[in-house]
């Protein structure tokens, strides 16, 4: 055969198996969002999906020069994407982003362990050890693609390796290709955007994006209004007198099921966190995050700093790194406390270690730590085994202490699972109108947010007693995943899982009753306020917005703004000098963190 | 699931059908259509008729028989997707509403930001 010839039906080859993948991958995609097999095939959305997929397979084709090895091998990567993004919108109801990137980067066993749970390893080890045997088998035996020294091959691979250093480094040929309004973007809807421009061609946008992540515009009106808004009187410290402990206990995603359709009272399951809403201040608070992300509202309970203010930010102690995030912790460090994080899970979770450090805690306590006897119940550490280590550190403490606690017992799935005391969750009393996997899914997560509950009404028992000051925040961080339950029952007021709340407590010495609706990071300046340490000037602009944000909607919006451009001021450690400029330098701004 | 739907109605079922097919240009975000169905070949019982946004969970929306019409409410927008299912939960028919390109409504979405 004629050189010629043979060159065009291997590049004929390539084109048709690209051609392929791509509506391949289409389909796959639109699978993983339950919509019809091929909307929008053939849209400007459906190529730029396309891009990366044959851009994959063109790479693979260089690399290996076995033409069925790199459409398998490019095959199998982009099933495993989606069938994550179907596994993800399943129990997270949010799709793959560009944000999990940053969690493959900081891929520990702890987070695969975790991962794991979520999938049904039975059907998965065959079908893993099959395509691993499909691959063997096509290295060894598939004959070669291009001749030896093809400059076909060499201008191939050195096309495709430009295209994934592009993508790598955000370059702006591809930000003109994958353009918003080309893809059709819709801002802040995911599902949206994948339904026009794919889940491959949202992610390469969003990578190009992903270098202005934390360049969000600071509207300097909104952030001045807010600063003329009258501050709260700060809390006074009589002189000599004792400053509080302070406790922050995050329960691992604890919600009230009362706010179930299918259920009214939830006063025998949970009777600590009534009564302490009965008697403290607290009430409902809205979460950032829905099935997953703790550390979306752990970051903006540390911080103050709402998330809304950086849409491309999905997992901020992945995605913000700098030598000081400002946070409460250091607000209570310069107050004189020692300040202290516990977890009993591996410190690289979610880079916690990491992130507490540039976030200021003394000392960051994970499982390791634990004692050798602490209890488990089902896969994790207990909340009992949490507590003991609070008590412990509280116990041998000779200086006013900050506590924050993350629990973990409660982490999903919530079937399948055997517990430390099977008989006490078999007796759970069934809600109406749940059974079948609903049924054992919400037993299963109720016996765990009892236990929480439990272990509330013993630290609080505890502190108490200690005739020392204190203050108890408790929390839950966001709904857990229990996709059973809320298809069989749903909500009270008939909204979804993402667009309920969670109960929030803060009870201890002096603090008065009032019921508020806050969002997460509102917390920090509640807590501040309860302890009587002087709140920073950023944390009484939050104060000073938390009334005004029960007002009207258009009133809220603009003092969301307001919010988010101070924020943005905060990270970036500029606040103080904006402060100096507005005020006058008269009102130290001690909220420079860099 | 995701093989189950790959592997049935992979490019929409002509036994379900939208009137409008798409939702026109710069009309919207939300409009009425007008549903047909008929799956009699497949199933002589009553069938399950299923509503649902791109990535959420579908809701019920009608138990009916296997052929019939109705008009949705005003709450079809670009992805909403209709899902019919026989009893056994097999899924007879998939349908999505899309929509052509708008360039007014883009620009204010995109300028929300």
């Amino acid at each position: 055969m004629p050189k010629a010839k043979n060159q065009l039906i291997k590049a004929g080859l390539i084109v048709g198996l690209c051609i392929v993948l791509a509506c391949v991958s289409w389909i796959l995609d639109r699978a993983s969002m339950s919509i019809q097999l091929f909307t929008y095939g053939w849209s400007y959305g459906f190529w730029a999906n396309a891009i990366p997929v044959a851009a994959l397979f063109v790479l693979l084709l260089a690399l290996f020069n076995r033409l069925v090895l790199a459409g398998l091998v490019t095959l199998v990567l982009v099933f495993a994407l989606y069938f994550a993004n179907y596994l993800k919108l399943k129990y997270l109801a949010v799709p793959v982003s560009f944000g999990d990137v940053y969690l493959l980067e900081n891929l520990h066993l702890a987070t695969l362990r975790l991962l794991t749970d979520y999938l049904k390893s039975g059907i998965l080890i065959p079908v893993l050890l099959l395509v691993m045997a499909a691959i063997g088998i096509l290295a060894w035996k598939e004959r070669a693609f291009f001749v030896r020294r093809s400059i076909m091959r060499a201008g191939l691979g050195g096309l495709t390796l430009f295209f994934m250093i592009s993508l790598g480094t955000g370059a702006q040929w591809l930000g003109r290709v994958y353009e918003a309004h080309k893809l059709r973007v819709i801002p802040y809807a995911p599902n949206m955007t994948i339904l026009h421009a794919g889940l491959l061609g949202s992610l390469v946008y969003s990578d190009v994006e992903r270098v202005r992540a934390l360049d969000e515009p600071v509207d300097r009106a909104a952030a001045a209004s807010l600063l003329a808004l009258s501050p709260k009187p700060e809390p006074v410290k009589a002189e000599g007198s004792q400053r509080p402990d302070i406790v922050i206990v995050q329960s691992e995603s604890f919600f009230d099921p009362a706010i179930l359709a299918s259920l009214d009272d939830t006063r025998d399951l949970l009777p600590n966190i009534h009564r302490a809403l009965a008697q403290g201040i607290g009430g409902t608070m809205d979460p950032p995050t829905f099935g997953g992300g703790t550390l979306r509202t752990e970051f903006e309970v540390l911080t103050g700093i709402p998330l809304a203010a950086y849409p491309q930010v999905e997992f901020p102690y992945l995605q913000i790194s700098q030598k000081k995030i400002p946070s409460i912790i250091q607000v209570a460090d310069r107050a004189g406390y020692a300040t202290i994080a516990i977890h009993g899970n591996s410190g690289t979770f979610w880079n916690r270690s990491k992130a507490f450090q540039e976030i200021g805690f003394g000392q960051f306590l994970t499982k390791d730590d634990f004692s050798d006897d602490a209890p488990l119940d089902g896969t994790y550490l207990s909340d009992t085994a949490m507590t003991d280590e609070i008590i412990r550190k509280l116990s041998t403490a000779h200086a006013p202490t900050l506590i924050f606690a993350i629990s973990i017992e409660a982490h999903g799935p919530y079937w399948g699972k055997s517990v430390a005391d099977p008989a006490r969750r078999a007796a759970i009393p069934a809600p109406q109108g749940l059974h079948d996997e609903a049924l054992q899914e919400y037993r299963s997560y109720a016996y765990h947010i009892r236990n929480a509950d439990q272990q509330l009404g013993r630290l609080w028992q505890f502190l108490a007693a200690r005739h020392r000051p204190y203050v108890l925040m408790f929390y839950g961080d966001h709904l857990p995943s229990l996709p059973h339950v809320y298809k069989q029952s749903g909500f009270d007021n008939g909204q979804s899982g993402p667009l309920q709340f969670v109960p929030w407590v803060i009870v201890g010495s002096g603090v008065g009753h009032r019921t508020v609706h806050v969002h997460s990071w509102m917390m920090g300046s509640e807590i501040l306020e309860a302890a009587g340490v002087a709140p920073t000037p950023y944390y009484r602009s939050l104060a000073s917005a938390e009334p005004e944000l029960q007002k009207d909607a258009a009133h809220q919006q603009a003092i969301e703004n307001g919010v988010y451009s101070m924020a943005r001021l905060y990270l970036k450690g500029r606040l103080g000098e904006f402060i100096n400029s507005e005020k006058g330098p008269g009102d130290v701004a001690t909220d420079s963190s860099r | 699931m995701m093989l189950m739907l790959a592997g049935c109605s992979a490019f929409g079922s002509s036994e379900l059908e939208f009137n409008p097919a798409q939702l026109p240009a710069c009309k919207g975000p939300l409009i009425v259509v007008h549903l047909r169905w008929n799956f009699e070949a497949e199933t002589g019982k009553p069938v399950r008729i299923y509503i649902s946004s791109p990535g959420e969970a579908p809701k019920l929306w009608s138990f009916t028989g296997p052929k019939g019409e109705a008009n949705t409410g005003r709450w079809m927008h670009d992805g909403s997707t209709i899902t019919v299912r026989d009893s056994k939960g097999r899924l007879l028919g998939i349908r999505t509403l899309e929509t052509t390109f708008c360039k007014r409504s883009a620009r204010k979405l995109l300028n929300q930001r």
